[in-house]
């Protein structure tokens, strides 16, 4: 039987997708793609810092 | 250089801007040999190569900042696929030139009618979609399911692979779970 688990895109995901169709189509120019590159670097979810609360389940 | 067909016209109106996202995606497969697991790094290599014509693998090496052996071995499979060409230089016959041809020129041209037909601006936006993921190599696949999630908004699995990719069933779940496991894709509960 097929599953019925339903999805949706994650929020973080959801405004890069956003940012990336800014590039799409007519008057996004290259100085602004390159804008865009250098916040997405900035707000990687490879840059969020580890959480400051030890895990307490050890 | 590709005239830009009047169904491709008639998409960039009429689509949204992720729709849009979804068919530059498919332009960029059927430029690589109707292969969604191709990587976006090496949509990123045809790109770089079709935007420097008679570039040699070095060049492409140096502009990209690339691994070595990996971007050796994806354009050996370019040119395997018919994707690029290599000639000798006319000069040295030891420098080998390569050119993008073919169906691989023209579907990529069709990409490139999104961006203005700036190579600058289809790179920056692979290089976007890269960054998303976090550790692995995403492919077109994995791109187009979470452009067409974008699309949806809610929707079931069934409703996702429907509109993604065809493939086995396995290929697409295994997509989807590293999704899923990278945060991009967020499971909402079950309908049953």
């Amino acid at each position: 039987m097929p599953s019925k688990d339903t999805f949706t895109i994650g929020r973080e995901a959801a405004l890069q997708i956003a940012a990336l169709t800014a590039l799409i189509g007519s008057g996004a120019s290259v100085d602004a793609a390159f804008a865009f590159k250098k916040s997405a670097t900035k707000t990687s979810t490879k840059d969020v810092p580890a959480p400051a609360v030890a895990p307490t389940n050890v | 250089m590709p005239q830009t067909g009047l169904k491709n016209a008639h998409n960039q109106v009429s689509a949204s801007k992720v729709q849009q996202l979804g068919l530059i995606l498919d332009h960029l497969v059927d430029a690589l040999g109707g292969d969604p697991s191709s990587t976006l790094r090496r949509a990123v290599i045809l790109a770089d190569i079709d935007e420097f014509p008679g570039t040699t693998q070095t060049e492409v090496l140096e502009r990209l900042n690339l691994n070595k052996s990996a971007t050796n071995r994806d354009i050996d499979w370019l040119h395997d696929y018919g994707c690029i060409m290599r000639q000798p230089g006319a000069t040295d016959g030891r420098v080998i030139h390569i050119v993008t041809c073919g169906y691989s020129k023209k579907n990529l041209g069709l990409a490139l009618d999104y961006f203005e037909n700036s190579h600058k601006k289809l790179k920056i936006f692979l290089e976007g979609l890269i960054d998303m993921f976090s550790d692995r190599k995403p492919t077109l696949r994995d791109a187009k399911l979470l452009a067409t999630m974008a699309d949806l908004g809610e929707a079931s699995k069934q409703e996702l692979f429907g509109r993604s990719y065809n493939g086995p069933h396995t290929t697409n779940s295994r997509a989807l779970d590293s999704l899923i496991e990278e945060g991009l894709i967020t499971r909402t509960g079950t309908d049953a």
